[in-house]
């Protein structure tokens, strides 16, 4: 049986036998080895001098430099990439989708890049079936996952972005489409999802969960889900699921082969060129640990099994018209062919031409698919069609278009965040600023991004950057000053701008808690001064204009965001009851020294439980106001710069007559209770003078020289 | 909106003269700062771009001696109780050793475990106070000082919390002004307790009565004896943020630039003295203030000239330059701890509030009177320096808070220790006038190889009501000679004119120990106030 029939056979077994019926994800099959960004950037009628950029693409992409040396100066531009790591991938997937994956791949996984190896030679069965017993034999223990639930799935796999690169489902309507309206299906073909029903779905579950760990080239990139939410996505893409039957592998009949043959032939056919294994899973029964793969392809280079790129014939292998057998088959279509060719013959015959750093983080956003999600200068972006599907979770945010759920536009990124923060976007933790927007950041690894940050820096670098003293040492860097300017009562950016807990007042725009981190403070002060020259399309009003001392006014806002910890919030974010004294909450009485209207400078409140007041004045050693209900604010004391002078908040507000000895005041001291007592020597005699909550009011005591009066005041 | 006019006059924390109001002319005439040379800008009043390359410079000088002070300095943070602003004001140390922190909200908080920073154990003791700036323990109370009152605080029923809160001082007048700061209190031998009195420097309110038109001593500072009255003690302060004491128990100030404070000073405080802030003044022409001046002052002119015409004008001990040495100082420790802060023995260190740092100053008593020289010491802090104060380990506790002021060290308020490592940086110890002119004495032996040329200025400020002030009358230093001792610990610098009235500002070569590590500080500023008598 020769490959080609073979491969038809199995094709229409699979998806006949696997599915009786397909799953909604399932998209027009694509049958040639697919590369997102080379479908969609380039058609055929490209003109050659475009389309040789899609074949260098897709000689990386398809890992054809992993066994194809090229000469040193396109090492970089066309290093190859990862392929999944097989290490537990016993544990992913049954015999026989092995055996389905191994003998034909393009059969089994429409559109897969890996290469089928096995034409139907001579021993070719045994080999197969040897490493599908060595595969199988590579168990990973995983721990348990949560039940998924389908439906919230569905949702889950619709917002959060996979449909920037897999299909929507055919049975989901975008959220703003009219149940009657028609939609316009994906223009560009889905990156297939055609092994998740084979998976199981634990490893599935662990698999959307953490990708890198089983594909670290990332171009499956993490989409930072919860461990439920990625069991939902795996019971979402496990409905309809049929256990897998490999009818033509059973009716080979091949005897077992063993472990250790699969081993080998692992080795020999170099199949870790493009697939890690992990640590210790090589080590079967005290072998030599394999070559890497790099090293093993420069060496089967140098043997002569494996040609250099420029001993290539360009028209034959994987690029003739009618590819010969026992050479890795790859599925390419017309256009991927005339690429590669162009590629190779540019690879032969010209060094590689030196990319400017703009150029350099094109190349990478494109192998990554940033641009899946992205625009940058211009290129890249969700195709109307997919971007339909983005979320957005809360409503206030309906206002700001597009910015509500699409992922930011990335021009002038390289001067806009900090490395800190690129960190934490590209690869860690806590890089999301927009909680209103359903769509996560996925997290690419740190290994295909890191290098981007100083490209960006560079690329997007003004020659003249915007002067900012962020020292904290210029008199204007105050930050009480940054907070006026923030407040309601200043340029009342809290109008639109949240800061820690506390929601914007009105449309939910990013919050600037994390501003000082995440911005360098040279776009900080460019965005401010022109918003929609730096930000086109920012809903942001340009509030610095005219303003003459808009330099200094933005370095004040800087300072307050830089100290935010502890500061108190802008006006209009900050609630009145911030600082409030709440002697009932408190369960206790509480003594309060300030500025107090009523009392003057040396003005003592004390509030009770049950929301009796009253003032005692230091200087005069008398009580001179009581009131009801809400006691004092300490915002004074404790937030401002300034010290301004407090009034009593509640009611019935009650002036006590002035004293009529000459008194000195000494102090007072505090019961077991809480309740203070207060000293002062009348006409030079000692007096100690209480105030307690009784009925009808307060009870008035007053100890002189050791004789006690009593009184009740109520009003 | 903040009025931008207020920044004219400042308190506690110290504007840092930057930005709108053309005061920045003392840097004009730097040439070299922390071991980084620029080229001297010659126009008197540098543009604030220029000075901000001055301060990028600055900056990148101080990171670049970062590691350097972590190997003999340790900074270590105390970990705060949660969800308190602790604004770190008032540092006392209690005789079993705990400490205890005054917080600018108006809290007492003693740690029961200081000499362990992740878990210093706080418990609050005190609260509900007006502002705390100060804190001190004294015969077994606590005392802080709030606005308006200095309270002496105990915990009689020894439930941990306070239950006596005492009037200990009281009687200086308050107007509701926001800068009518109160500072210390510091005890001396007799039993007297000082507060140093910010000036008013704003708008009254209506609500203090009496107070609003003439609020008593501002810009005082003012003793309560312990017959519990209170008597006006020296005159002539605008921001007295530090006070405290040298090992003989004599008290300094440390006041902030401003009106009639041209720099940060270092003041020797005692009765009848006045040290040039208009303000306080007219209480000097009340019948019971011991300051006897003219009604009057000369404005615009330089200090030396003030130290010979001005009636009963008191130059400080020390002039800490602008910028160069931080632009606000406050709080003041001295080193008692017996060499367990290193060598500095008996030598003060001053808080500094922009910069975030700590300053050092050594002291001697030439023709009487105490004057001496600074030299930085640590900086990076994370916040305003405030109060300081030693723990009974020998290590410095710095409080701090940057409530309505900037500061380099960006987190709003906290508490940190400065540690000595046992390792002895090579600094100079001491730097003593000589009758030639100055004696540096190291604290470990010089690599004579080492020795290289000293270059230095010396220059003067102006006494006005402008605020701040430019560095004045400037001159290169004329040094004929540098000698090393032989045994490398004392370098003898002839220097033809020595000025009165001026800062003798050096930069030392970079020497090195004999073990090869870098003289740490190379910059040196000894005010001459007197000349060595025949």
């Amino acid at each position: 049986m020769n490959s080609l029939k073979l491969g038809t056979f199995f094709a229409a077994f699979a998806f006949l036998g696997g599915h009786l019926q397909a799953h909604p994800l399932q998209a027009e099959p694509i049958n040639h080895a697919f590369v997102y960004t080379f479908d969609q950037f380039h058609i055929p009628e490209d003109p050659d001098e475009s389309l040789v950029n899609g074949g260098l693409l897709l000689l990386g992409e398809l890992n054809c430099t992993t066994c194809h040396a090229v000469p040193k100066a396109w090492e970089e531009r066309l290093k190859a990439k990862s392929g999944p790591d097989l290490s537990g991938v016993g544990s992913r997937l049954d015999p026989d989708t092995l055996w389905l994956m191994i003998r034909s791949p393009q059969s089994r996984k429409k559109g897969t890049q890996m290469p089928g190896l096995f034409a139907g030679a001579d021993g070719d069965d045994e080999k197969v079936e040897a490493l599908v017993e060595y595969l199988s034999s590579l168990k990973k223990d995983l721990p348990e996952v949560p039940a998924g639930d389908v439906e919230r799935g569905k949702e889950l796999y619709h917002k959060v972005g996979c449909v920037a690169c897999h299909e929507p489902a055919k049975d989901v309507r975008p959220p703003k489409v009219a149940a009657d309206a028609e939609f316009d299906k994906p223009g560009n073909a889905s990156v297939p999802i055609a092994l998740a029903d084979a998976y199981d779905f634990t490893a599935l579950s662990h698999f959307l969960k953490n990708p890198l760990a089983v594909r670290p080239s990332g171009r499956m990139p993490d989409m930072r889900i919860s461990a439920q939410e990625a069991s939902d996505i795996a019971a979402y893409l496990h409905i309809g699921r049929v256990a897998e039957k490999a009818a033509a592998r059973a009716a080979l009949k091949i005897p077992k082969q063993g472990v250790e043959k699969g081993r080998k032939i692992f080795q020999e056919m170099n199949c870790v060129a493009c697939h890690q294994m992990g640590t210790a899973v090589l080590t079967v029964a005290g072998s030599p640990e394999p070559a890497s793969s790099f090293a093993k392809a420069t060496e089967d280079t140098k043997a002569g099994t494996i040609k250099r790129v420029k001993d290539l014939v360009v028209d034959k292998g994987c690029l003739a018209e009618k590819q010969p057998s026992g050479t890795p088959r790859y599925d390419l279509n017309e256009l991927e062919k005339r690429a590669l060719k162009l590629a190779l013959t540019m690879v032969q015959n010209e060094d590689a031409p030196k990319l400017t750093v703009q150029e350099k983080v094109d190349w990478q956003m494109t192998r990554l698919n940033c641009y899946a999600c992205h625009d940058r200068d211009g290129k890249g972006g969700p195709e109307d069609p997919r971007a339909q599907y983005f979320g957005l979770n809360d409503s206030g945010a309906e206002s700001l278009g597009q910015l509500g759920n699409l992922p930011p536009n990335l021009d002038k990124v390289g001067r806009k965040l900090t490395r800190g923060w690129f960190e934490k976007v590209l690869w860690g933790k806590d890089g999301s600023v927009r909680p209103y927007m359903d769509t996560h950041m996925p997290s690419f690894g740190r290994e295909q991004t890191e290098m981007m940050i100083a490209w960006l820096n560079e690329a997007d670098a003004l020659e003249k950057p915007f002067e900012i003293d962020v020292s904290g040492l210029a008199k204007h860097h105050r930050a009480e000053a940054g907070r006026q300017l923030l407040g309601a009562k200043g340029l009342a950016c809290v109008a639109c701008h949240g800061l820690k807990d506390r929601k914007s007042l009105g449309p939910p725009v990013i919050r600037l808690t994390h501003t000082v981190e995440r911005l360098q403070p040279e776009y900080f002060k460019e965005l401010l001064l022109n918003p929609q020259v730096t930000q086109p399309g920012t809903v942001m009003p340009p509030m610095f204009v005219g303003r003459k001392k808009a330099d200094l006014e933005i370095e004040s806002i800087w300072t307050y965001l830089r100290e935010v910890e502890g500061q108190p919030l802008p006006e209009g974010l900050m609630s009145s009851e911030d600082f409030e004294l709440k002697p009932d909450e408190e369960k206790r009485v509480i003594v309060f020294r300030s500025f107090i209207e009523g009392a003057g400078t040396h003005g003592i409140g004390v509030g009770f439980p049950g929301g009796l007041n009253a003032l005692f004045d230091a200087k005069t050693s008398r009580w001179t106001v009581i009131w009801k209900g809400r006691f004092l604010d300490a915002m004074s004391n404790w937030q401002d710069r300034s010290m301004p002078p407090i009034k009593p908040l509640g009611t019935d507000v009650k002036t006590l007559p002035e004293a009529t000895g000459e008194r000195v005041y000494s102090g007072y001291t505090l019961g077991k209770d809480g309740v203070p007592t207060f000293r002062y020597r009348e006409d030079g005699q000692q007096v100690e003078d209480t105030l307690r909550p009784a009925k009808g009011g307060f009870e008035h005591v007053i100890s002189k020289n050791g004789k006690l009066t009593k009184e009740v005041l109520s009003w | 909106m903040v009025d931008e006019k207020g920044l004219g006059v400042r308190g506690l924390g110290g504007e840092s003269g930057l930005g709108s109001t053309p005061v920045c002319g003392s840097v004009a005439s730097v040439g070299r700062w922390v071991g980084v040379s620029f080229v001297a800008c010659r126009k008197a009043v540098l543009k604030a771009t220029a000075l901000r390359d001055a301060l990028a410079l600055l900056l990148m000088a101080s990171s670049a001696m970062a590691q350097e002070q972590a190997e003999y300095y340790r900074t270590e943070t105390y970990e705060l109780p949660k969800g308190v602003n602790f604004e770190a004001s008032g540092i006392a140390v209690l005789p079993d050793g705990k400490l205890a922190v005054g917080l600018r909200k108006g809290e007492v908080w003693i740690a029961q475990n200081p000499g362990d920073v992740a878990k210093p154990e706080f418990k609050l003791f005190a609260s509900g106070l007006h502002e705390i700036l100060g804190l001190a323990w004294h015969d077994g109370a606590l005392y802080a000082t709030q606005r308006s009152e200095v309270t002496k605080l105990r915990d009689v029923d020894g439930d941990g919390k306070a239950d006596e809160y005492l009037s200990a001082s009281t009687g200086w007048g308050v107007s509701g002004a926001y800068h009518e700061y109160a500072y210390g209190p510091v005890f001396d031998k007799e039993g007297n307790l000082y507060t140093s009195l910010n000036s008013s420097m704003g708008k009254a309110w209506k609500g203090a009565g009496d107070e609003e038109k003439n609020p008593l001593w501002r810009g005082w500072v003012v003793r309560m004896t312990p017959e519990g009255k209170l008597e006006p003690w020296c005159a002539g302060f605008r921001s007295p943020c530090g006070i405290g004491q040298n090992a003989e128990g004599d008290i300094f100030i440390t006041d902030q630039q401003g009106n009639w404070m041209p720099t940060t000073p270092l003041m020797h405080a005692r009765k009848g003295a006045y040290f040039s802030h208009a303000e306080s003044i007219h209480d000097a022409m009340r019948p019971e203030s011991p300051v006897k001046i003219a009604a009057k002052q000369p404005d615009g002119i330089t200090v030396a000239e003030a130290m010979k015409t001005v009636q009963g004008y008191t130059p400080p001990a020390v002039w800490l330059p602008y910028v160069k040495m931080g632009q606000s100082g406050t709080g003041i420790a001295c080193d008692l701890s017996g060499g367990k802060f290193g060598p500095f023995e008996k030598q003060m260190f001053l808080g500094e509030f922009v910069l975030s740092g700590v300053n050092r100053v050594f002291l001697e008593k030439v023709g009487g009177e105490y004057q001496g020289a600074c030299f930085p010491f640590v900086d990076g802090l994370q916040c305003a320096a405030l109060g300081l104060n030693f723990l009974q380990d020998g290590s410095l506790v710095v409080g701090q808070s940057n409530r309505g002021w900037n500061s380099k060290g960006n987190r709003p308020f906290g508490l940190q220790r400065v540690v000595w490592t046992k390792k002895t940086p090579l600094e100079v110890e001491k730097m003593e006038l000589t009758k030639a002119g100055f004696r540096f004495t190291f604290t470990l032996p010089v690599d004579k190889g080492s020795m290289g040329e000293l270059t230095g200025q010396s220059y003067t400020y102006p006494f006005q009501s402008k605020y701040g002030g430019d560095e004045l009358d400037a001159k290169p230093l004329a040094i004929s000679s540098a000698k090393l001792s032989d045994d490398g610990l004392v370098l003898e610098v002839a220097c033809a004119e020595l000025r009165t009235g001026y800062v003798h500002e050096f930069e030392l070569p970079e020497l090195k120990a004999r073990d090869g590590a870098p003289l740490w500080h190379r910059m040196a500023y000894y005010t001459v106030n007197k000349l060595i008598a025949d």
